[in-house]
Parts: structure tokens; C-alpha cells; sequence
């Protein structure tokens, strides 16, 4: 009688290992975009906008450095132009114009190093050592790596109208795209452009009427 | 269904040992694959479970009772396409699409009681016990993950039949009410329609 139930425990111990995990196939890869805004802020009451023909390189190694290359252009257009449909006008310089908001774009790439030292040790999902059945989990007996790139688009947008009155200037609209990268830099950066686009899609209140 | 309609009437021919008595002392194990339907989680997912598996250990302590212990495993799996969820403040949003998945492992302590019967013997159930859920949300390489326990309760109609002396099939149909809960998901408690088919042996 304890044999067959020992069994059974085992047989259910076995399939809870090897717990199905779920496909994920179906993920598209897209960033992630996600958008905050300041509750406070009256958007309609801006009309005019200034946004750095230049791209923040932040994190990363080494020194933070600027982008000003044609891709870099991609994310800035992208930003120009869903201004420009809201109904915001453009302004080249931001110190003589004075425009109302002014813009500035960051990206972020960062590379992880997983590494796994040669025993499953710890890893979920295992037992070690597993007393039951006598027989021992899989693993890979010398140690390994793998890494993976994210990157991160960022778009701050800085209320200037206001900041004299208030002494700093406040964030009124931000929207950070982020995801795994590869190693092109043209499908990565077009990421980017699709990712700021969404941004203002779930942004309507983001327009001057 | 008609798949399942023909391997009843097949397991339905093979039931010649069905009028043989069960006598208390008795140990049943069942085995059998588990298909379970989401009754309501929430709006987290509604897609079927198509890879359970459940185990039950049963003991008669009486010829048309018994008492025992199960436990069964489900995965449930659904893809989301791409939407915004706002934020519940009003402050901002979120967009991407979205793998979500639900795995449950009820345990219960059961009673089951055999009604007098043919070639088939049916049977009605209930089992009462604690559910282990995780439910995770992936979407582009990340991973959100929540794990709980709750209070289950299982009622279930069952039928089994004989095949010879110590082994027959069985099909069963329960309903799993968890009151697991996620407030980050919005769910509340987690039920199920397990439909499990198998089979159980005896031994003395």
C-alpha cells in the first residue's frame, strides 16, 4: 500500500516541476510605453514649444555623451511632429523665444551579464539534492553567460511659462519607452520613434484646445 | 465533445468488473488528465486550462465511502494584445501587450459517496482544503509576479467504472471555488470547472 502512494507522490512532485510554463511567442517585442503626467498642469494654457535637436546618452559606460545623428533626429522629429498636431508651435531657440514648454530627449542602453556557475544550485524550480526517486536534476556541469540589452527612451517635457513664478522647472509630461534592444541601431532607434508616438496616443489631454 | 462522448462510450464497454463490491479498507489512487474551464477570475484571463493533472488517494471506510486526499495542477495561459491601462489615479498610463497566466494547485481532504449502480458507478464529492496560485503577467522580457494561498472548496460528480479486479476509469466534473486574491490584478478569488478523466487502482 506505501509503495503506489509513494509513487503518486512522486509522479505529482515531478509534474510540479516541470510546471508548464506559459508561450510567450505572441509578444510582439514592442517597448513598453508608459506616460505620467502632472495633474496640475492646464495644457491648453501652453502654446509654444522648444525641443534640443540633440539626444542625452545616459548610463551606460563611460561619461554621459550627446546623439546628434540621424537616428537621433528620427526620435526628435517624432516628438516635433506630434507637437505640431496638437496644435503647439515650434520655437528654435529656447532662451530668445521663451516658449511655453520645453522638451528634452534621454536614451539609456543597458547590458545585463547573467551568469550561471555551473550548478543549478538554488535555482527555482529545483531540488538539490533531490532524496526522493534517486535520481539527480539536469544541469549543465561547467558554468555559462549570456547577456541582453534594454534600452529606454525617455521624453521629459518642462513647463517654462511658469517656472519664473514658481522658481524651478516643473515636469509636466513624461513618457519613457522601454524594452529589450538588439544590435541594430536603426530597428532599435525606430523603437524608439513608435514607442514616443504611443506616448502621445495615450496622452489626449496633451493639446492646446 | 464528440471526442470525449467516444471515449466514454469506450471506457462505458470495458466496464465488465462493475458490479464487483468495494469493501472498506480498500485504497484507491486515481490518475487523470484535467481540463479546467475559468468560471470567473476577475477579467485577469478566460482562456481554458488544456495541461492539468490530478491525483487522488481515496480510502473506504465504508463499501459506498470514502475519505482521501487530492491534489491537481492547471496552467492557464492567454496573450493580451497591445492596450493602455490607466493608471487608477489619473496620472498616467501604461501600454503594451501581454502574456497572463494563472497556475493553481488545489489540496484537499475529500469525502466521496458511491451511489449503487451497474456498469457505472456514480459518485458525488467534496473536498475541502488550501489552493497555491502564482499568476504572472509577462510582457516584452519582463515579469510580473504574484504568488497566494487561499481556502478551497471542490464539489464534484463523478462516474467510474471497473475494467478488471484492481483498475478501472473514471470522469469526473468539480467546481473550484479559491479565495485566492491580487489586488494588483483585480482578482478577487479564482474558481474553476475541472473536467478530469482517468484512471484509479485498487489495493488492498
Amino acid at each position: 500500500m506505501k509503495k503506489p502512494l509513494f509513487l503518486m507522490m512522486a509522479v505529482a512532485m515531478g509534474f510540479a516541476s516541470c510546471l508548464k510554463a506559459p508561450n510567450l511567442d505572441q509578444l510582439s517585442g514592442d517597448f513598453v510605453v508608459s506616460t505620467n503626467r502632472d495633474q496640475a498642469a492646464n495644457f491648453s494654457s501652453y502654446k509654444t514649444y522648444y525641443v534640443s535637436d540633440t539626444v542625452a546618452n545616459l548610463g551606460g559606460s563611460g561619461s554621459d555623451t550627446v546623439f546628434f545623428d540621424a537616428n537621433a533626429q528620427q526620435l526628435v522629429n517624432a516628438v516635433k511632429t506630434n507637437m505640431n498636431a496638437r496644435g503647439y508651435t515650434y520655437m528654435k531657440n529656447t532662451f530668445l523665444n521663451h516658449p511655453d514648454l520645453a522638451i528634452k530627449i534621454g536614451v539609456v542602453k543597458v547590458t545585463t551579464t547573467v551568469f550561471y556557475p555551473g550548478w543549478w544550485y538554488g535555482y527555482p524550480g529545483w531540488w538539490y539534492p533531490p532524496y526522493y526517486g534517486g535520481w539527480y536534476p539536469y544541469y549543465y556541469p561547467f558554468s555559462t553567460y549570456y547577456q541582453y540589452s534594454t534600452g529606454t527612451v525617455i521624453v521629459d517635457t518642462y513647463d517654462v511659462k511658469n517656472a519664473a513664478a514658481s522658481h524651478k522647472f516643473d515636469v509636466v509630461w513624461n513618457c519613457t519607452s522601454f524594452g529589450a534592444v538588439g544590435s541594430s541601431s536603426s530597428a532599435n532607434f525606430t523603437r524608439g520613434v513608435n514607442g514616443i508616438n504611443q506616448g502621445y496616443v495615450q496622452s489626449p489631454y496633451f493639446k492646446t484646445n | 465533445m464528440k471526442k470525449l462522448a467516444y471515449i466514454i462510450i469506450i471506457l462505458t464497454g470495458l466496464c465488465k468488473y462493475a458490479h464487483g463490491q468495494t469493501n472498506a479498507g480498500t485504497n484507491l489512487f486515481f490518475v487523470g488528465y484535467q481540463v479546467a474551464i475559468p468560471s470567473s477570475n476577475g477579467d485577469y484571463l478566460s482562456a481554458t486550462s488544456w495541461a492539468g493533472f490530478n491525483f487522488d488517494y481515496r480510502y473506504t471506510i465504508k463499501p459506498n465511502i470514502t475519505v482521501g486526499i487530492g491534489t491537481s495542477f492547471n496552467s492557464f495561459s492567454q496573450y493580451f494584445p497591445k492596450q493602455t491601462y490607466q493608471k487608477p489615479d489619473g496620472s498616467g498610463a501604461v501600454t503594451s501587450d501581454m502574456v497572463r497566466h494563472i497556475y493553481t494547485a488545489p489540496i484537499t481532504a475529500s469525502i466521496h459517496y458511491y451511489l449503487e449502480g451497474g456498469m457505472l458507478k456514480p459518485y458525488v464529492g467534496i473536498g475541502i482544503g488550501t489552493e497555491y496560485s502564482e499568476q504572472d503577467a509577462y510582457f516584452n522580457i519582463y515579469q510580473v509576479y504574484s504568488k497566494n494561498w487561499g481556502f478551497v472548496v471542490k464539489p464534484e460528480v463523478g462516474v467510474l467504472g471497473k475494467f478488471s479486479r484492481d483498475m478501472g476509469g473514471f470522469i469526473s466534473v468539480a467546481y473550484n471555488y479559491a479565495t485566492n486574491s491580487e489586488s494588483d490584478f483585480n482578482i478577487s478569488h479564482l474558481s474553476q470547472i475541472p473536467i478530469t478523466i482517468g484512471l484509479f487502482f485498487t489495493a488492498r
